[in-house]
């Protein structure tokens, strides 16, 4: 909170922006550096999850089994000093599972009274793996979590305590006995990553650390109050007109309208929503204050586009039955848009 | 400048760097597009001006225009406006500078910017210090490069290459006739037979031939002043043919013999002898007079009663109807036997039609037909004539026997007006036939001009090419090599033919070259040279065949009238060698009468000096040779100086 307070005196003095784009640097790279001690091979990975913490989203990861997204999740919580808890979606878990649920209690007293009991969704940073084994009814119990960031339980509302992030995972093989997240829960992942097979290298590497007798462990390298500052300042990255009309003229081309590129008319039933829009910008300033710089350009929507679209591009049927992938669409996109607005 | 544009500089600076080398490209990448059609335009102009199709300065403005659209289209390429976002773009681009420029100045633009606003400001304008506006907009070759390379070069290779002569070609001008030159000695018939027919028309009142003989004598001054083409000639002849031709259907010659009969009835009265001598004599103007004189004897009671019967007995006599004479009989016959006959071949034709030879028989058999009925009309029209000259007579013989004299003077007076019709009626016939043969014979010395390239085609006499050669005319006799041949060879004055026709007018004028052959006169013997009317087969058969302009006559030609300088090429065996062995020969000619069958009179007739004047005797030959002419197939080269002769040898005044 100093910190923060100490930001906010000299909020006009471009030095000081500067240093506190420094220390974001520094800060953030401590918490790469220390999650990248325990997970190899997905430094981008890495990067688009801290992204959507610190843009106050949440992530959807998605990957085969034993590609470490628990493990990232956990050590992520690990190098943050936040609450975590994990939750396995199956498909017999209910909503009060998640949330919480009262419970008569009987006081010093002897009165017996209904009390809250709070779910594994009041920590800091969620785990819902394999979200798309519970049903719908469960994947919605988190609707309200992620999005208002409180939970509604017998007509009382209970605020969740920020840093608030759910990363969830989903399988993208084992499709029988799941229930595909809808749309309006997917919209609500700030970002979705796809995590892949590590590299050989990454692959030697994970196997010296994780087959020794002693084990890695993250330490923990940024508090939750200085991820709130960290959240803070990459709000305030200015966007010039240009790079936001980039990201508009984008979020614009993901709709099968006549102006869009083909690929999209062809392929897309409907495309992103300004939920997509926010993600990329906000995304895009992260990535500047990343690189060191004081506003978030095109490149940088670039980077992002494709975590932050991929997963709100719905398919039309042809789409769907030829089995494009939506990270195709995003490129045509990008490729067909140009940066500057033609006139 | 505001004090924060001063921080802007190092960035602002940097823009218009890039900017300058902007406009620049793009000034020569639009020089370049608008050279292609420039270059096209020139390239063009230059191929047109190489051909002459366009004057050099043309050539010069096109090329300055082709300058002014390169020049025009560089300078709006260059002021054309570049948004600094765009420069700015450019140049993050180009150094992947992330939009530092470009958010730089989106941010210097807003009223009030934030913290982080300015710090990307002051980093922008760090990051343009770095910048090289070579990287930002590199030299690229213009894209329309290679068109424009490809119009010089071919504009310079169409200006290097050797066309034909820049002149456009010349229409082809209209080919200027040659004006005819004819020498004035050889016309000299015609224009005499012209003034007679003047004299003529002038005596008679005949309009016609008043401007027909008028037509004639423009015609010959034309001649003279060489204002005429041999096209023009012919077609002034041809007109005037028309106009001699107009009318001429008459025959006049079976009224004549009837007429003739007629005289012979009258005769047997002592009172109409005079008229009957005159009818007898083809006098139609004296028998007319004579009538006019017994219609004025019979006024005057100056014949007796018995003699007024008399009179009345022979008129009747001669006012009788005539028998046909056989012409009349042989034409109606004819008439009737080609009708029959055109009848026979229609149905022929009907029943071939595609036969050749029965359409030609039939045309031919048509145009025969019509002519017969033609004369038949001419007939009948002279036959009309005829009875109503018969109704006047019989009439004055029916009054004379009812002692009207009045009547009889009436009719007879009639009679005479009638025969004074017959007689304008035979001079009209006349005079066209007249004209006719004027104008052919003018046609055929034309003709015979041309054929024998002596017509001058417009160069002076003297000048011209003799362009044909006649050889040694091998005239006279053997010793008098005469003067013609040397003449015919052609001197560059006068042609061998041209000289031919001077000698048979002076021959025939009696005023022969004293050196050259003469005409036999009489006391002369035929050693000094003999008449030669060149008329030989000669070489050049049918080089006129069928006529020039009429299309008249055989198509095979008719034989020339020169003697024969070559052996027929149809000749079996070898011609004469001229190498061979020779011997030179003079055949003596024998004195004396000889074996001719000529004979010579050497002094008057034993019945006194012939007593018809020379007029009537040429009138008389005359008319007996045309007929024949006419009706006989005579070669045109005999025609013509048999005409010509006549021509020279007619009485004048």
């Amino acid at each position: 909170m100093a910190q923060q307070a100490q930001f906010e005196g000299g909020a006009n003095d471009p030095r000081v922006v500067a240093e506190e784009v420094a220390r974001f640097r520094a800060d953030v790279t401590t918490l790469r550096d220390e999650v990248g001690k325990v997970i190899v091979g997905h430094e981008a990975i890495v990067e688009g999850v801290i992204t959507a913490l610190l843009a106050g989203g949440h992530a959807l990861l998605e990957g085969v089994p034993g590609l470490g997204k628990t493990m990232l999740v956990r050590t992520l919580a690990e190098a943050i000093d936040l609450t975590f808890s994990r939750v396995q979606f199956t498909p017999d878990l209910m909503p009060a599972d998640i949330l919480g649920t009262n419970v008569i209690a009987e006081d010093e007293t002897g009165h017996k009274r209904f009390e809250f009991q709070r779910g594994p969704i009041f920590a800091n940073i969620v785990l819902a793996d394999e979200i798309n084994r519970a049903t719908p009814k469960t994947q919605s119990a988190l609707l309200e979590a992620m999005q208002e960031q409180s939970v509604t339980v017998a007509k009382h509302t209970y605020q969740l305590a920020p840093p608030f992030f759910v990363l969830a995972t989903q399988n993208p093989l084992e499709m029988e006995g799941t229930y595909p997240l809808p749309e309006a829960q997917l919209d609500r992942f700030f970002f979705k990553l796809r995590v892949t097979f590590p590299s050989r290298e990454a692959l030697h590497i994970i196997m010296d650390r994780t087959t020794r007798a002693e084990s890695v462990h993250a330490s923990k390298v940024v508090s939750g109050a200085r991820l709130l500052e960290l959240r803070e300042l990459s709000r305030q990255v200015p966007v010039a007109r240009m790079v936001q009309d980039f990201a508009l003229r984008v979020l614009e081309a993901t709709h099968p309208s006549p102006k869009a590129p083909e690929a999209t008319r062809k392929y897309v039933r409907y495309g992103a929503s300004p939920r997509g829009a926010q993600a990329l910008l906000l995304g895009a300033k992260i990535r500047a204050l990343l690189d060191g710089r004081f506003a978030a350009s095109t490149t940088d929507v670039r980077a992002v586009a494709k975590p932050a679209l991929r997963h709100r591009l719905i398919l039309n049927f042809e789409g769907e039955a030829e089995g494009i992938d939506p990270d195709g669409i995003v490129d045509r996109i990008l490729e067909a848009t140009p940066e500057l607005a033609p006139g | 400048m505001p004090p924060e544009n001063l921080a802007l500089r190092p960035l602002l600076r940097a823009v218009r760097a890039v900017r300058r080398r902007m406009r620049g490209q793009a000034a020569v990448t639009a020089a370049a597009t608008a050279a292609v059609p420039a270059g096209g335009v020139v390239l063009v102009s230059v191929y047109l001006i190489r051909l002459g199709a366009l004057p050099s300065r043309a050539g010069l403005l096109v090329a300055a225009l082709a300058l002014v659209m390169v020049a025009a289209g560089a300078l709006v390429a260059a002021l054309r406006r570049i948004p600094p976002p765009s420069v700015a773009k450019r140049i993050d681009s180009s150094h992947g500078l992330s939009d530092r420029l470009g958010s730089a100045l989106d941010f210097a633009a807003r009223v009030e910017p934030t913290a982080f606003m300015q710090a990307a400001i002051a980093d922008g304008c760090r990051a343009a210090q770095g910048i090289r506006p070579s990287l930002a907009s590199p030299w690229r070759r213009p894209p329309h490069l290679a068109a424009t390379a490809l119009c010089l070069a071919l504009t310079v290779l169409v200006s290097l290459l050797r066309f034909p002569s820049p002149t456009v070609a010349a229409l082809p001008e209209a080919p200027v006739l040659p004006r005819l030159a004819i020498d004035r000695d050889l016309l000299e018939p015609e224009r005499d037979l012209a003034r007679d027919l003047q004299r003529q028309a002038e005596t008679t009142g005949d309009e016609d031939l008043k401007e027909f003989a008028a037509q004639m004598n423009k015609l010959f001054d034309q001649l003279d002043r060489r204002e005429l083409t041999r096209k023009e000639l012919f077609d002034r002849l041809a007109e005037l043919e028309q106009r001699a031709m107009k009318g001429d259907h008459g025959n006049f010659e079976e009224l004549k013999q009837k007429l003739r009969k007629a005289g012979e009835e009258l005769s047997k009265d002592a009172l109409a002898r005079a008229t009957a001598e005159a009818l007898k004599r083809d006098d139609l103007d004296k028998a007319k007079q004579e009538m006019e004189a017994l219609a004025k004897k019979i006024d005057q009671q100056k014949a007796d009663e018995k003699q007024q019967r008399a009179l009345a007995k022979a008129m009747e006599q001669a006012a009788k109807e005539p028998a046909q004479t056989p012409e009349e009989k042989r034409a109606i016959e004819e008439v009737k036997k080609l009708e029959e006959e055109q009848r026979r071949l229609k149905r022929e034709q009907q029943e071939k039609p595609k036969d050749e030879e029965v359409a030609r028989r039939l045309q031919r058999n048509e145009r025969r037909l019509e002519q017969l009925k033609r004369e038949g009309q001419a007939r009948a029209d002279a036959q009309r004539m005829l009875q109503r000259l018969q109704r006047n007579m019989q009439s004055a013989a029916s009054q004379m026997r009812d002692q009207n004299r009045a009547g009889a003077t009436q009719a007879m007076r009639d009679a005479a007006r009638e025969l004074g019709k017959m007689q304008d009626e035979i001079r009209k016939l006349g005079n066209g036939r007249k004209m006719q043969s004027a104008v052919g014979e003018l046609k055929e010395l034309m003709r015979r001009m041309a054929g024998q390239g002596q017509d001058g085609q417009g160069q002076p006499p003297g000048e011209g090419q003799e362009g044909y050669a006649l050889g040694e005319a091998q005239s006279g006799r053997e010793g008098n090599p005469g003067k013609n041949g040397q003449n015919g060879q052609g001197d560059g004055k006068s042609g061998p033919e041209k000289q031919k026709l001077h000698d048979f007018l002076a021959r025939a004028k009696g005023q022969g070259d004293p050196d050259g052959p003469k005409l036999l006169k009489p006391g002369q013997e035929g050693s000094d040279g003999q008449l030669l009317l060149p008329m030989g087969q000669g070489a050049q058969p049918g080089r006129d065949p069928g006529g020039q302009e009429q299309g008249h006559g055989p198509s095979q030609g008719a034989p020339g009238d020169r003697a024969g300088d070559s052996h027929d090429s149809r000749l079996t065996g070898d011609p004469t060698s001229l190498g061979g062995q020779r011997r030179a020969l003079r055949a003596e000619g024998k004195m004396g009468a000889g074996p001719s069958k000529s004979e010579t009179i050497l002094g008057s007739a034993e019945k006194g000096f012939a007593s018809a004047g020379y007029r009537r005797v040429y009138g008389d030959y005359t008319s007996v040779v045309e007929e024949v002419m006419s009706k006989e197939q005579v070669p045109p080269g005999y025609r013509f100086y048999v005409k010509r002769y006549f021509n020279l040898i007619k009485p004048r005044e």
